[in-house]
């Protein structure tokens, strides 16, 4: 089997599973009870929270656990418009953003909110003279994903909070779901900042929400007592205590885990890709760790099932369209329907070997020699 | 006239269509649309035959499909539609 679907999920690591059982097994008190082992549990989510404020450089900020980066990402935008629709109903968004913030989008423009999304230039990159024409009076919100999961584009955070603390009543929301564990991220620049564990070789059903001191939410579950006002429900420590240990072991030997990643990306692209004369890179100035390519005339879920069937595992993405061999984010970008039709996305990791590409590149050829 | 209209809580083209249906609209009040969502109104969107991209919005005149206007327009190119759709009908 070879995987190559990382940005869609990552294998458990097996100091983060371990971390879990052991504290399910022996921590399993509720961290809201006052006796001896819920005390320990609540002493363990603390450390943990600790450990991410350390790692993330995020001491202003409150940690609210979550069951992912979907419930993250619907606190931040649902919760930060129905506590901030007394100042206004405008929020600022990319196009390029993941569906769990589209959906909460869609949403709150059903309930009257106005939503503006930025135009970009021809990488994908936001058009910050367009987000500071966009700010208004009433413009209560920006939320832009710092990497998009499947072209892998890069915003400039820093350059967007360059803009927006210009204004004093708008917030900053990013969805940095494929970035923390990924990159050397700085969430200082957000007010608000949304991330998951099982994009870090962590445990799914645990994520979290970064919210700056200042910045007022209404919660999305109610509940009782909680780590947090904003969240409510039992708090669920183990996973916590697994979220911790995901984010440290994912920064650990961090900048040879990324060398090896960039040295896998341009292998794939300028060494095994050129051999095949249908492909084509379709972003070409994200991460290292995403590469979306087309193989014009081959459908995409067509090279995936084939892909499957020989035990390698990448992506298609079926976002905004009905039809799972049509991209409209490579659509969007290029502006071709034959890429968007034909467009796969490959997704790096540390834990990726050359020789996987290589087997990758092969199979790819043997599929497009039996389509042909 | 009558227009379905078919989108998707997911779908970025049809949130950032929005603005545009609603300003080009405006000028058409006697049109009806209708608003089918691809997920929550799964049976009613089957009988349209939805291609690859949404939002897809399917123009009824007497009841007999006229245009399928798939995608994001400007609203430039909203306008010019609708209005040869408004003068042909």
């Amino acid at each position: 089997m070879i995987y190559l679907d990382y940005s869609a999920t990552t294998p458990l690591n097996k100091e983060v599973l371990d971390a879990f059982n052991e504290a399910n097994l022996k921590i399993y008190g509720n961290p809201n009870s006052t006796h001896k082992l819920g005390i320990l549990a609540k002493e363990l989510i603390d450390e943990t929270t600790d450990i991410i404020k350390a790692i993330l450089n995020a001491s202003a900020y409150e940690v609210i656990y979550t069951s992912g980066a979907t419930e993250a990402n619907n606190l931040a935008i649902k919760g930060f418009a129905e506590a901030n629709n007394h100042r206004g109903k405008h929020i600022i968004s990319s196009p390029y953003e993941h569906s769990s913030v589209t959906s909460c989008l869609n949403y709150l423009a059903k309930l009257g909110y106005e939503i503006d999304i930025l135009g970009t230039d021809a990488n994908g990159v936001v058009d910050l003279v367009e987000l500071e024409e966009l700010i208004r009076e009433d413009t209560i919100l920006v939320s832009i994903a710092m990497i998009n999961s499947e072209l892998g584009i890069l915003q400039d955070l820093k350059a967007i909070k360059e803009v927006i603390k210009k204004y004093s009543h708008v917030s900053f929301h990013s969805d940095m779901t494929q970035a923390i564990g990924k990159i050397n991220v700085d969430v200082t620049v957000c007010d608000l900042v949304t991330f998951t564990g099982h994009k870090i070789y962590g445990i799914k059903g645990v994520g979290a929400l970064l919210r700056k001191e200042s910045i007022n939410l209404v919660p999305v579950i109610h509940g009782g007592k909680s780590t947090s006002v904003f969240r409510g429900g039992t708090p669920a420590a183990p996973l916590i205590y697994s979220l911790g240990k995901a984010i440290t072991t994912v920064y650990l030997d961090f900048d040879k885990k990324s060398k090896h990643i960039e040295e896998l990306y341009h292998y794939l692209i300028n060494e095994l890709l050129p051999d095949i004369a249908i492909s084509h890179l379709n972003s070409k100035s994200g991460i290292y760790h995403i590469v979306n390519i087309s193989f014009i005339g081959l459908k995409a879920n067509v090279l995936q099932k084939a892909l499957s069937d020989r035990g390698i595992y990448i992506s298609t993405q079926t976002a905004c369209n009905s039809d799972s061999s049509f991209s409209m984010t490579v659509k969007r970008l290029t502006g071709s329907d034959e890429l968007a039709e034909s467009s796969v996305r490959v997704s790096l990791s540390y834990l990726t070997k050359k020789s996987e590409l290589d087997e990758l590149v092969n199979a790819i050829k043997e599929i497009i020699h039996e389509n042909s | 006239m009558k227009i379905v209209r078919i989108t998707a809580m997911w779908c970025m083209s049809c949130l950032s269509m929005k603005k545009t249906w609603k300003k080009a609209l405006k000028e058409y009040p006697n049109i009806d649309i209708i608003d089918l969502d691809f997920d929550f109104n799964e049976e009613e969107v089957k009988k349209y035959n939805v291609g690859k991209t949404l939002p897809e919005l399917i123009v009824f005149n007497d009841g007999v499909e006229i245009k399928r206007i798939v995608g994001e327009k400007t609203l430039k190119e909203m306008n010019q539609i609708l209005e040869v759709l408004n003068e042909k009908n």
